[in-house]
């Protein structure tokens, strides 16, 4: 008989688990932390979370539109026009580039990439005056115009580009060509922003995405190898010369920089390095230690208010945690944001 | 050398057991609950000392399925992975053990997979199927070979060509549906003098599959369409057979050749989906039974090949699109002998069967090929009101692939099975049961070979069922019932999961997991005769806590795991008047989660499946026609059985079935 006392406290065990509730909506968005989470492939669950100081408010987009944001969101920048506050999504899987209003989430529009059927898949962003650049993954950057939030022009780039700076009024656009695997794509298109004409297209090394860009002008720029035996590298280009100046080999993802100082992922390290773009030359300490990390998904620095961030994605499958620090590395606070949180804008 | 060192040690164990598994007592007699006429609904075989399951071809009509996959969601405890739409694919798992614990066996031959493990169970129509069983803890077809008692579930589809016709018999089916998707089918069976029949089957299932949908992500008012859903696929198989005094041969073959669209997840604002598959597959087998009182001894050859072509005319890639072949090969020769004692459920059995597998194919390194030695031994008796019931397989597996150099790994796993039944009252139909298995699943050619994810360091996943129940038929003179209660606890370990290991660029499959199944499913079936008229009622309820105990730290410890709900109910109703039948189903599915991680940005709601239908049997001379109009997914909701897979919302089927019987 003790086999039946156990089912019925299985019966009242499972009649007692709590369905999760709707999530709830902050009244405000004028300061906190808005989180841009990638969602997984074919799920349908990018989302956007807000951190206000105290509570995480996941899929406020969702709550705020009555729809979903869409599959697969890759990257999001901020931009002021007429007085109001904007943030520009791209959406990749769903091919859609969203822009929002940032203090209240509501959709201002949705500019659709698709050249006929087929999805041209955004991937990364750069603003600049009153228009958007995205590269799209289907070798092509469009140029959005931000006054009628429509696409007035689309430039051939190389395979797959996956990074965007903008140095001189020339847009930088690093071709990857991930998905040409094993024969990558190792070019960098140089697009003049007043003519909006590929001026020149120079050899980098294989497989190249995110970039950035020093006090001084020159670009910093990953190379991600092809995860065997080419390893990745950090390359220097001189943007005067369009030349690779230097490459070091090393494991290095997630940029950022502040004032003469790049900070960078090591994912063999398991922790956040500093390079002095001055000196050119690595800190041989690391500045971070997260090996404590499931996932670490993302390093971005909040230069306003002297703090820093870690995105932990635990796995690319549960929610990602968000954690601040100070600039000596001590946690501030932690807050659970949506599935693979991958950047972050700080509403102030 | 070591090979055959491993298939003589794992013999020599089974001729241990073999020797200690002896009996005789005396004979219980059976308490017959139902008339055979009366049985036609019935789902739940309460004598059994397993959950075991069977659909009568009356039953599967009244469900309205048109596949196996359909068919089998009525199962207490199962729940269907069903990706919607025509042609989609449908794999089960039960009691949260998933396709790859599960084995379909046709006329007692085992479907095999080694790619993938996991057998689409839409790709087996249910037009020329007599019966459908599923059982667990053993397979249940008396022609099973000896590879059928390794998986934990088993699905036992029986065909109409299978059996000897009387003189000739001729079915002719089609269905269709207002959702665009099309079925004709054909059957002729004849005797061939006193010891021979031949018999031959054709289906061709077509359409456009397009439907409209409201998309769960998106605003309720905005109606999309599922496109690129079209399929055309016709499928053939034939059977001959030889009866003699001891010795039956059957000899069939088959062949399934399909062309289809895939529509994809329905992703949000990106409609564009223009993926096809092809796959061509032919087989053919050769069974022989020879009966000597009651010695019975079966062999079997069965060769299978199956090809499959996948394209995506439009990728970001180098060459623009994406074209892969894959080409798998089965061949798999055995024996099984068997004596019966004092009825044919009592007896003894040892068996083995030899497979060799490859596959080749785009992003599959190596061409790996797999060796595999199955056996089993094992018996049933009785003890006065005490059934006994117990088996142990060995499954010796050689893969020999090529990396830098010819390499080979090598498993030997053994999976015990013992299952008891008791009686308490000589009188009463009343039974307790309770069943334990240990099994495993092999690790499959996509877990090891795939391209960058596979590892061949891979060990198998082990299962452990545990379970206990009590049946109660009681039959009076205006009504019959049936019950059953089983309560169930498994376990999983090892679980074979994928996993990112350096970042979202490199995953790898890895043994990381651990699952803590516990649940009940009850069942009832209540059959009134009220004058002319039958009235049948069916409800069944199970309720599941499959929870995450892999690692204790995790965020996930202790959360349900994915696509599994908490409670999901069948329910079925038919009444029966003047040859017309009225019958309503009722599928009802608790919440699940789409990820680990029970939180509301997972949460798949739940959902009511119900379906009205109206039949009419015009009977003939010999033969007989039967008309079939159900209106499908009554509440016209897109549930989401698996998340961006909306379902079809409500249509309309009307099937017709002719069959002679001379």
């Amino acid at each position: 008989m003790k086999y039946y006392y156990i089912i019925a406290v299985l019966l009242v065990v499972i009649a007692c688990k709590k369905k999760p509730e709707p999530p709830a909506v902050p009244e405000k968005y004028e300061t906190g932390i808005v989180v841009l989470n990638e969602g997984l492939f074919e799920q349908n669950n990018a989302s956007l979370s807000f951190y206000d100081g105290e509570t995480a408010y996941n899929q406020v987009f969702k709550s705020e539109n009555g729809r979903g944001l869409g599959d697969t969101a890759n990257d999001f920048k901020t931009y002021s026009f007429g007085g109001k506050e904007y943030i520009i999504i791209a959406v990749d899987v769903s091919s859609q580039v969203e822009i929002i209003e940032r203090k209240t989430m509501k959709s201002v529009a949705q500019i659709p990439f698709f050249d006929g059927i087929n999805a041209r898949e955004p991937r990364q962003i750069e603003v600049h005056g009153t228009r958007a650049y995205v590269c799209n993954f289907d070798g092509t950057v469009g140029v959005i115009d931000l006054i009628t939030n429509s696409v007035v022009d689309l430039i051939e780039v190389g395979a797959n580009p996956d990074g965007l700076a903008i140095v001189n009024d020339r847009l930088y656009v690093s071709n990857s060509g991930g998905l040409h695997y094993p024969v990558y794509d190792s070019t960098m298109s140089v697009i003049n922003l007043a003519s909006l004409m590929v001026e020149e297209t120079f050899e980098t090394r294989i497989n190249c995405s995110q970039m950035i860009v020093d006090d001084q002008g020159e670009i910093y720029l990953v190379s991600r190898g092809n995860y065997g035996d080419v390893s990745p590298a950090l390359l220097r280009i001189d943007p005067i010369t369009n030349t690779v100046v230097e490459t070091i080999e090393m494991s290095i993802s997630s940029l950022a920089y502040d004032n003469n100082w790049m900070y960078y992922f090591n994912g063999e390290e398991d922790a956040i390095y500093r390079y002095n773009t001055l000196t050119e030359t690595n800190e041989a300490s690391p500045f971070m230690d997260v090996s404590s990390y499931d996932t670490f998904a993302g390093f971005i620095l909040d230069k306003t208010n002297e703090r820093f961030f870690c995105l932990d994605a635990n796995g690319y499958v549960n929610s990602s945690t968000v954690r601040a620090y100070n600039m000596s590395g001590e946690i501030l606070f932690e807050f659970q944001a949506g599935l693979i949180a991958n950047d972050l804008i700080f509403n102030n | 050398m070591q090979l055959i060192r491993n298939i003589c040690t794992s013999y020599c164990i089974l001729f241990v057991l073999f020797g200690s598994a002896q009996d005789s007592s005396r004979v219980l007699k059976t308490v017959p609950v139902f008339a055979e006429q009366d049985s036609v609904l019935r789902l739940a075989i309460i004598s059994a000392t397993i959950p075991h399951f069977e659909l009568k071809a009356a039953k599967f009509d009244e469900l309205g399925a048109v596949d196996v996959g359909d068919a089998l969601k009525y199962v207490p405890g199962v729940q269907l992975r069903d990706y919607g739409g025509i042609g989609g694919v449908k794999t089960l798992s039960f009691r949260s053990l998933g396709a790859g614990h599960t084995a379909v066996q046709l006329d007692g031959r085992q479907v095999p997979n080694v790619q993938t493990g996991v057998i689409n169970l839409s790709s087996f129509e249910l037009f020329g199927l007599e019966k459908i069983a599923f059982s667990s803890g053993r397979a249940v077809d008396l022609r099973s070979s000896a590879t059928a008692y390794i998986q934990a579930n088993t699905i036992a589809l029986n065909s109409i060509l299978a059996s000897q016709p009387a003189k000739f018999r001729i079915g002719v089916y089609s269905n269709l549906t207002t959702i665009n998707s099309y079925e004709n089918g054909l059957y002729l069976q004849t005797r061939l003098g006193k010891r021979f029949f031949i018999g031959a089957q054709g289906l061709v299932r077509f359409g456009n599959g397009q439907y409209k949908f409201i998309h769960p992500e998106n605003q309720a008012d905005i109606i999309h369409t599922r496109t690129n859903t079209a399929l055309f696929n016709y499928r053939f198989r034939a059977v001959a057979g030889f009866v003699g005094d001891k010795n039956n041969v059957t000899l069939s073959v088959f062949g399934n050749q399909n062309e289809q669209e895939l529509p994809g997840a329905a992703v949000l604002f990106n409609p564009s989906n223009d993926q096809k598959l092809w796959n061509s597959d032919w087989g053919v087998s050769l069974n022989h039974v020879l009966q000597i009182n009651k010695w019975n001894w079966q062999n079997h050859v069965n060769y299978q090949d199956n090809y499959t072509n996948y394209l995506d005319p439009f990728y970001l890639n180098l060459d623009g699109f994406i074209d892969v072949e894959y080409d798998q090969d089965n061949l798999d020769v055995g024996t099984i002998l068997s004596r019966s004692f004092r009825f044919p459920a009592e007896r003894v059995y040892i068996g083995t069967d030899l497979i060799t597998s490859n596959l080749v194919g785009n992003s599959i390194v190596g061409d790996p090929n797999r060796i595999q030695s199955n056996s089993v031994i094992g018996g049933s008796t009785l003890f006065s009101r005490f059934k006994i019931d117990a088996n142990v397989t060995a499954q010796f597996i050689r893969d020999e692939y090529n990396s830098t150099s010819v390499q080979n790994r090598e498993f030997l796993k053994f999976s015990p099975f013992i299952a008891l039944g008791y009686r308490p009252f000589a009188k009463a139909a009343f039974r307790i049961r309770t069943f334990y298995k240990n099994t495993f699943r092999m690790p499959t050619f996509n877990d090891l070979y795939y391209n960058f994810i596979g590892n061949t360091g891979l060990l198998p996943e082990d299962a452990s069922l545990f379970n206990l129940g009590l049946t109660y038929g009681v039959e009076k003179k205006r009504w019959s019932a049936e019950f059953t209660v089983d309560g169930f606890y498994n376990r999983v370990k090892n679980k074979i999961v994928a996993i990112p290991t350096k970042d979202l660029f490199n995953w790898s499959m890895q043994n990381i997991g651990e699952t803590d199944i516990r649940g009940i499913d009850v069942g009832a079936l209540v059959v009134f005769k009220i004058k002319e008229s039958q009235l049948t009622l069916n409800s069944n309820h199970s309720f599941n806590s499959s929870i995450d105990v892999t690692n204790i730290l995790s965020p996930t410890y202790g959360h349900q795991i994915p696509y599994t709900p908490y409670y999901s109910s069948t329910n079925g109703v038919s009444w029966l008047l003047n040859g017309f039948t009225f019958s309503s189903n009722v599928l009802i599915s608790g919440y699940r989660f789409s990820l680990n991680e029970n939180i509301y940005a997972n949460l798949l709601p739940g959902f009511v499946d119900i379906n009205l239908g109206i039949s009419k049997m015009l009977n003939f001379n010999k033969s007989n026609l039967k008309i079939d109009l159900k209106l499908m997914n009554l509440l016209n909701k897109n549930y989401q059985v698996i998340r961006s897979f909306p379902m079809p919302g409500r249509y309309v089927q009307l099937r017709l079935k002719y069959t002679l019987n001379k």
